[in-house]
């Protein structure tokens, strides 16, 4: 555990890689792959932030995530270190960060708030375009587990984007859900409600 | 935790040798294929993850449920028993899409939905339907549940028919809703505001009104009860002239066309001072005046408006006289604006100004943004607008389709003598300052492209501290014929082979 750099000023030689400024932190997935991760990444999951800041003692052991696939956890620090990328584009004071396109030296927030908001659309459309609908389910269990609010709301909308104006039937294959309804019971909902099941797309 | 995953696991046990037609079955057989290609974990844990979307806590599957219409998330309540009633606690409401056959049904709907809805409090409410007078009791009961549950953004588009918006009574906004202290966006469109008392917007930030006529004594009453307002925009519905706007804490202005109802000719007086973006959109047929006076916030400005001229009529010479005084006007205010977007009428208008209207130099702006159709009549305004703003470092020109009709009944005034002349007079520009240089749209510039071809050659002679131009088209081309990409590959090369004037200028066609 790269915890040593964190609370003693000694760092600790062990788990620190040659010649970088950031420190980092190791992470081990439920299937035994091993992430270094810039602190600072690391500190975007709630998860392992409670974890450093509750945990005093500096074990030399990654930390465990044994419900994050590592698959998942390299998409999800993808996100965050994007994330932290473009949130950095908006300057709280002096930031000289070069990242925003149309950023005018000495302009404002918001210039700079709006590029990074086109930054983050883009990002955004693109980092769940080839994600099949059970990636992004790992996804979001991933993120909820490691706590992470904003890359869970993105997953959430994500989520409801791909399910909207589609039938009951897709979104059960989708959530892998078990109905449970008598078909009698189910029928009922349906009579009850029809004007909220008509007109859905083909799936 | 553990129980639900032991119990999901015995329950799919039996199934998974099965290839039977459930569809349970076939999810967890594609999925299983699909892992299996993608990792290299054993089977448990897939057997287990079919069902931990369920042991995801509400909170998740609420935030699922908010993305939804509301009509989508009711229909979850069908998935099982756990969802029956989910979607009663999603704390938004919006019955937006138009799917509803009519008025009635929709009301039916929200009049359930609000029924059976049990969350103490909704961040939105929205409604967008085609509004009939006999509802009105059942509308303004709506928003009584809204504000109850003390809601954050309230929207109520009201939609008419288009032929006459005005025949049906619209609807009256209920008197109660002016004294809501909570709400922080409001959107209404087809709703009359008549506030009878004063206005307790307390907590309002962003106010979008459309497609109703504003009074002066009106706007400013809701300006008063409102001391929070960051953004306002106004659509169809000025029919006042002016515009005094002493709020602390507005910080952007979009005016949309005036009212559809208009009466006399607008002579509009904008003051702001602590205005910093405005845009100025739409239709103004009628306008004669248009003055922004105290703009000294103002940091961005959008003018994409025209006056729309009956060019036919007998007016249509003095008309243009007062449009042109209009935009020569406007731009004499604009000095302390560092960021400028130019719509395509303005810029014809420019093209045609006679030199004694011309703007003079202003030092502040520093991005520049055309919309222009690029046509050998833009010429003048493009030279115009590079000569006034000569510290530009970021140049963007928006290639817009031509409209046929605007250019031909600007011809009028369009003097074929003066534009050759002026194209030796506007085209002086240093271009001392322009770093970067955006072309959108290139591909609707096919029909013009020996100006565009100009343009370009004429920034990239001059530019001496170009860093960067990137032609582009915004959207992804798809379909392009064989002869259209040979078109392209001509005017890059053709682009590409012009003299520079800055060393370092890189020109890029992203693709």
């Amino acid at each position: 555990m790269a915890n040593g750099e964190n609370q003693n000023p000694n760092p600790n030689p062990i788990e620190a890689t040659p010649g970088a400024a950031a420190r980092t932190i190791t992470l081990k997935t439920a299937d035994g792959e091993i992430f270094e991760v810039e602190e600072a990444v690391a500190m975007e999951f709630g998860t392992v932030k409670s974890f450093f800041e509750d945990d005093a003692v500096s074990a030399t052991k990654p930390m465990p995530l044994p419900n994050v696939s590592g698959s998942a956890l390299s998409r999800v620090i993808t996100y965050c270190r994007r994330s932290l990328e473009i949130r950095s584009m908006i300057p709280p004071a002096t930031s000289e960060d070069a990242t925003a396109a149309e950023a005018v030296q000495g302009e404002g927030d918001l210039e700079a708030e709006k590029a990074a908001k086109q930054e983050r659309k883009e990002f955004e459309a693109e980092f769940l375009k080839d994600e099949s609908n059970e990636d992004v389910k790992e996804l979001i269990l991933a993120a909820n587990y490691l706590n992470i609010k904003e890359l869970l709301d993105f997953l959430c909308r994500s989520v409801a984007l791909r399910i909207q104006n589609k039938s009951v039937e897709y979104a059960r294959k989708f959530f892998g859900i078990e109905g449970d309804y008598t078909p009698e019971e189910e029928a009922q909902i349906r009579q009850e409600y029809a004007w909220a099941f008509e007109g859905v797309d083909e799936d | 935790m553990e129980e639900e995953r032991n119990g999901s696991r015995e329950r799919s046990a039996p199934y998974s040798p099965h290839h039977g037609t459930n569809p349970i079955n076939s999810v967890e057989e594609s999925s299983h294929d699909h892992r299996s290609k993608r990792r290299k974990h054993g089977p448990i844990l897939e057997e287990e993850e079919e069902d931990r979307i369920s042991t995801l806590p509400d909170s998740i599957l609420l935030k699922i449920l908010s993305s939804l219409l509301t009509k989508d998330a009711i229909k979850t309540g069908v998935l099982s028993k756990r969802w029956a009633y989910l979607w009663t606690s999603v704390p938004s409401l919006c019955f937006t899409d138009t799917s509803f056959k009519n008025a009635d049904i929709l009301a039916t709907a929200m009049d359930e939905s609000l029924l059976l809805h049990r969350a103490p409090k909704l961040t939105n409410f929205s409604v967008l339907f085609k509004y009939k007078p006999h509802l009105k009791r059942r509308v303004d009961r709506w928003v009584r549940f809204a504000t109850t549950a003390k809601v954050d953004q309230l929207s109520l588009r009201l939609s008419a028919s288009h032929l006459n918006p005005y025949e049906n009574d619209m609807y009256e906004l209920p008197q109660h809703l002016y004294a809501d202290e909570f709400v922080f966006e409001l959107d209404f469109h087809f709703c009359e505001i008549k506030p009878n008392g004063l206005v307790g917007w307390s907590s309002l930030k962003r106010l979008c009104i459309g497609y109703t006529d504003l009074s002066e004594d009106v706007i400013n009453k809701v300006l008063m009860g409102s001391p929070k307002l960051e953004f306002l925009k106004l659509q169809n519905c000025i029919d006042f002239n002016r515009f005094d706007i002493l709020l602390e804490s507005l910080r952007k202005l979009v005016i949309d066309s005036c009212s559809l109802r208009c009466h006399e000719p607008i002579e509009l007086e904008i003051v702001a001072p602590k205005i910093e973006s405005l845009e100025i959109l739409g239709d103004f047929y009628g306008m004669t005046k248009c003055q922004i006076k105290d703009g000294s916030a103002l940091v961005e400005v959008k003018l994409d408006f025209e006056i729309s001229i009956d060019y036919e009529s007998d007016e249509a010479e003095e008309v243009l006289k007062d449009s042109v005084e209009v935009v020569s006007e406007l731009f004499e205010n604009l000095h302390q604006v560092k960021k400028l977007i130019v719509g395509e009428w303005c810029l014809k208008i420019l093209s045609i100004m006679s030199v004694k209207n011309l703007p003079s130099p202003s030092v502040n702006c520093k991005c520049l943004t055309m919309k222009a159709s690029v046509e050998k009549w833009d010429l003048p305004g493009i030279g115009i607008l590079l000569q006034s703003f000569p510290y530009v470092e970021t140049l963007v020109i928006d290639i817009i389709s031509k409209r046929d009709f605007l250019a031909t009944s600007l011809l009028i005034c369009y003097d074929e003598v003066s534009h050759s002349k002026s194209k030796e007079v506007y085209f002086k520009s240093s271009l001392r300052f322009l770093k970067t240089v955006k072309i959108f749209g290139f591909r609707k510039s096919f029909h013009i492209e020996e100006v565009f071809i100009l343009v370009v050659e004429f920034l990239l002679k001059n530019a001496k501290v170009l860093e960067k131009m990137v032609i582009t088209e915004p959207q992804v081309m798809q379909n392009e014929t064989h002869d259209m990409l040979l078109k392209y590959l001509q005017v890059s090369q053709k682009l590409l082979s012009f003299p520079r004037a800055s060393p370092r200028a890189v020109v890029m066609f992203p693709f």
